[in-house]
C-alpha cells in the first residue's frame, strides 16, 4: 500500500484506514476550534441564535459524525494496519515532506532576500524534486521563469516587491522605467 | 431581450471579448494537460481578475470552465490519458479510434458533440434561469436555510467517497468559513488572536491551496512524473478517416440530442457534475445501440454521447447559482467566488441588479462555444501534438511558483502564501483520505450565506426551529435533502452487500 500515491482501486472502495483518518482529522480540527468557542462575543440583546449558534452546531455535528465514522471503521482499520504495516511505502512521503520544506523555506527566504533569488532557487529545487536534471532544467529555466514572473507581475500588473530583511535591492525603479517606456504609466 | 443586451455589453468592451477568447484558449490548453483540473486552472486565474472589470473577469473564468470540458477529450483521444476526469468516457471509444488511424474523426466528433451540447445547455440557461429567478426571488430566509441545507446534504452525500466523509468535508468547509469577524456584532471568531484572520481565510489562498497546490503535492507524491504520451497512433487509410462525414453526423444526431438533455438535467442538480453526466449518457447510448458489440472498440457514437452530455452541464449548472445562489459544480462555485470578489450579488436578484453583466456573461459563453469549436475542429490535433512536447517535469514547478506569486498579487501579504501552503497540504490530505475538496470549497463559499439566512430566520420569528414547520417550501427542501441522503445510504449498503 502506498501511503501517498494510494491504491489503484481507491475510487471504488473507501478503506477503513482512510475513513478513520477522515474522522481523526475532523475531530482534531473541531477540537482546536472548540477551545475558542468561549471567546466568541455574544451580544446580550441579540434575539436570534447569536454569533455562537452556528459555530456550536457545526462543531457538534462535526464531532458527532466523526465519532460515528470512527466507531464504524476502527476495528477493521486496526486489522488492516496490522496486515499492511510491512508493506507501507515511505519514499513518496519523503518527497512530499521535501516539497513542503521547499514551500515553507521559499516563503521564509522571500522575507530575507526579496523575490527574485529565492524564486530561482526554489524553482531549481522543485525541478530537481520532479526529476529534472542538467544545467538547462536546473539553471536556465529557473532564471527565465523568474524574469517572466517579474515582468508580468511587477512590471505589467505594477505590484510592489517587498524589500528583504537581509538583501535589499530597488527593483521598483526599474519596473517603473519599463512601465513608462511601454506606455503603461 | 436580455441576451441582445448581453451581446451589446460584451462587444462594447474589447477587454471582455479578448478575455473571453483568452479564457477559451487557456481552458483548451489547460484541459488538455493531464492532471490539471479546470478548478485548478480557474483558481490560478482568479488573482488576475483582481486587475480586471467584472465582465472581462467573469467572461474569462466562465470560458475557461467551458472550454476545458472539451480540452480534456484531446489527450483522452490521442494519448489514452483523459485531461479531465469527465473525459474518461470519451477515452474508452476515442483511443481505439486513434490506434486505427482515425484520430481526426474522433476529435472532430468530440468537438461537434461538445459544441452542440454546450449550445443547448447555454440556451437553457439564458431562457430558463431568468424565468426561475422570478419565482426564487419570492423566497424568504427560512426557505434559503432549507435550500442551503438541502444543497449541503446532496453535495456532501454525492461528492464524498462515502456519505459520512462527504458530509464531513462540508462541515469542515462550513467551520472554516466561520473564521473572522462576526457579520452582525463584528466580534472576533476563531481568529486565534491573529489580526491576519480578522477578515477570515481569504478565498484566493484557500482556492489556490486546495485546488492547485494540492495537485502539485499529489504529483510529487506519485513516484513517476512522466509525459503520458505513449500513444500508438495509426496512419489514416483514407481521407474519410480524418474527417466527420455528414452521414455519420446524421447517424449520431439523435444520440447527441438525448445526451445533451441528460447532461443539462444532471447539470442542474447540485453536486452531480459532468463526470456523472458523461457516464450516464454513454451507458444510455450503449444500451440503445443496435450494435453494442462495436462499443469499446472505437465507436464514434460513444464519443458523441459522452462529450455532448459532459459539455451540456456547463451552462445548466449555473442555473441553481443564479436562481438560488447555490453553485452546482466546482466551476460554478469558483465563478461565484469571482462574483463575490467583484461585488456582484449572487442569487435571484442578480437579474435585476446586474442585468447587463449576467447577460454579457451568457453572450461570452456563446462566443466561447464558437471559439473552441473553430479552434477544436481545425486545430485539436496540432494542439495535442504541441502539448505532448511540454515536459511534465517542468509544468508542475511552474504551476507551483505561479501559485505563490499569484496569491501574493491579490493582497501583497506574505501571510497569504503561508495560508495557501497550509491549505495545499490540507487539500492533498483530503484527497488522499477520501474527503471531497469540491464539497469543502462549496461549503466554504456558501457558509456566510447560510449563517445570514439562519440568523435572519430566527430574528423573524420567536418560535425558533418550529417556524420552519409553517413554511411548506422550506419543508419540501428539507425533505428533498433527507430523501437524497437516504437514497445514497441505501445505495452504499447495497454496494457493500453486493
Amino acid at each position: 500500500m502506498d501511503l501517498i500515491a494510494g491504491d489503484k482501486n481507491e475510487e471504488q472502495s473507501p478503506d477503513p484506514i482512510r475513513q478513520c483518518a477522515v474522522a481523526v482529522l475532523v475531530l482534531l480540527i473541531c477540537g482546536v476550534f472548540a477551545t475558542q468557542v468561549g471567546k466568541i462575543y455574544v451580544e446580550p440583546t441579540d434575539a436570534g441564535i447569536g454569533a455562537r449558534g452556528l459555530p456550536v452546531f457545526v462543531l457538534i455535528a462535526g464531532g458527532l459524525l466523526s465519532v460515528i465514522l470512527l466507531v464504524l471503521n476502527l476495528p477493521d482499520a486496526i486489522v488492516m494496519v496490522r496486515k499492511l504495516a510491512s508493506r507501507l511505502a515511505w519514499q513518496p512521503l519523503t518527497r512530499l515532506v521535501a516539497l513542503a520544506l521547499v514551500a515553507f523555506g521559499y516563503i521564509w527566504a522571500i522575507r530575507l532576500f526579496q523575490y527574485a533569488i529565492p524564486t530561482a532557487v526554489a524553482m531549481s529545487a522543485m525541478l530537481y524534486l520532479f526529476g529534472g536534471r542538467g544545467w538547462v532544467r536546473l539553471a536556465v529555466i529557473p532564471v527565465v521563469s523568474v524574469a517572466v514572473y517579474w515582468f508580468v507581475f511587477f512590471v505589467l500588473l505594477g505590484m510592489f516587491e517587498e524589500p528583504g530583511q537581509i538583501l535589499q535591492y530597488d527593483s521598483y525603479s526599474l519596473a517603473l522605467r519599463i512601465r513608462q517606456s511601454i506606455g503603461l504609466q | 431581450m436580455g441576451i441582445v443586451d448581453g451581446f451589446v455589453a460584451l462587444f462594447s468592451s474589447w477587454q471582455a471579448v479578448a478575455f473571453t477568447i483568452i479564457g477559451t484558449l487557456v481552458g483548451l490548453i489547460g484541459g488538455a494537460i493531464p492532471g490539471l483540473s479546470s478548478g485548478a486552472m480557474i483558481s490560478l486565474l482568479i488573482p488576475v481578475t483582481f486587475y480586471m472589470g467584472p465582465l472581462p473577469a467573469l467572461a474569462m473564468i466562465y470560458a475557461v470552465g467551458k472550454s476545458s470540458d472539451f480540452g480534456g477529450s484531446i489527450p483522452a483521444i490521442l494519448f489514452n490519458t483523459p485531461g479531465t476526469p469527465q473525459a474518461s468516457a470519451t477515452q474508452v471509444e476515442g483511443y481505439p479510434l486513434t490506434r486505427q488511424g482515425r484520430q481526426g474523426k474522433a476529435l472532430r466528433m468530440a468537438v461537434v458533440a461538445s459544441a452542440q451540447g454546450d449550445f443547448f445547455s447555454e440556451l437553457l440557461l439564458i431562457f430558463g434561469a431568468a424565468f426561475l429567478a422570478v419565482y426564487a426571488s419570492k423566497l424568504g430566509p427560512p426557505e434559503f436555510v432549507a435550500i442551503y441545507c438541502c444543497a449541503f446534504i446532496i453535495i456532501g452525500g454525492l461528492l464524498g467517497k462515502s456519505v459520512l466523509t462527504g458530509l464531513l468535508s462540508v462541515i469542515l468547509g462550513l467551520l472554516l468559513s466561520l473564521v473572522g469577524s462576526d457579520p452582525i456584532t463584528a466580534g472576533e471568531r476563531f481568529t486565534f488572536g491573529s489580526f491576519h484572520l480578522y477578515d477570515g481565510f481569504g478565498l484566493v489562498p484557500v482556492l489556490l491551496g486546495v485546488f492547485v497546490l494540492s495537485e502539485v503535492f499529489e504529483k510529487v507524491g506519485n513516484a513517476v512524473v512522466e509525459n503520458a504520451r505513449d500513444a500508438i497512433a495509426g496512419t489514416p487509410r483514407c481521407p474519410d478517416d480524418s474527417r466527420l462525414t455528414w452521414a455519420e453526423y446524421k447517424r449520431v444526431l439523435p444520440t447527441i440530442c438525448r445526451s445533451q438533455v441528460i447532461g443539462s438535467g444532471v447539470g442542474i442538480l447540485p453536486g452531480l457534475g459532468s463526470v456523472v453526466a458523461s457516464f450516464v449518457a454513454y451507458s444510455e447510448a450503449k444500451r440503445r445501440s443496435k450494435t453494442p458489440e462495436t462499443w469499446g472498440k472505437g465507436e464514434i457514437e460513444g464519443i458523441a454521447a459522452a462529450e455532448a452530455a459532459n459539455n451540456a452541464t456547463s451552462g445548466s449548472n449555473l442555473i441553481p447559482l443564479l436562481t438560488l445562489g447555490i453553485p452546482g459544480s466546482t466551476a460554478a462555485a469558483l465563478l461565484s467566488g469571482v462574483m463575490l470578489i467583484h461585488g456582484v450579488e449572487i442569487g435571484p436578484r442578480v437579474f435585476e441588479t446586474s442585468h447587463d453583466l449576467i447577460y454579457g456573461v451568457f453572450a461570452a459563453g456563446l462566443l466561447c462555444i464558437v471559439t473552441y469549436f473553430v479552434v477544436g475542429y481545425w486545430g485539436a490535433a496540432h494542439l495535442g501534438r504541441l502539448i505532448a512536447k511540454i515536459p511534465a517535469q517542468v509544468v508542475y514547478p511552474i504551476i507551483f511558483l505561479t501559485c505563490y506569486i499569484a496569491v501574493y498579487s491579490t493582497e501583497q501579504e506574505i501571510f497569504d502564501m503561508v495560508l495557501m501552503t497550509v491549505f495545499g497540504l490540507l487539500g492533498f490530505l483530503m484527497k488522499r483520505i477520501g474527503m471531497s475538496p469540491p464539497a469543502f470549497i462549496i461549503a466554504f463559499i456558501l457558509g456566510p450565506g447560510l449563517e445570514r439566512a439562519l440568523r435572519q430566520t430566527f430574528l423573524l420569528d420567536d418560535s425558533g426551529i418550529l417556524y420552519f414547520l409553517e413554511r411548506p417550501i422550506a419543508l419540501f427542501f428539507f425533505a428533498l435533502g433527507i430523501a437524497a441522503l437516504l437514497l445514497r445510504v441505501r445505495k452504499e449498503r447495497w454496494k457493500v452487500s453486493a
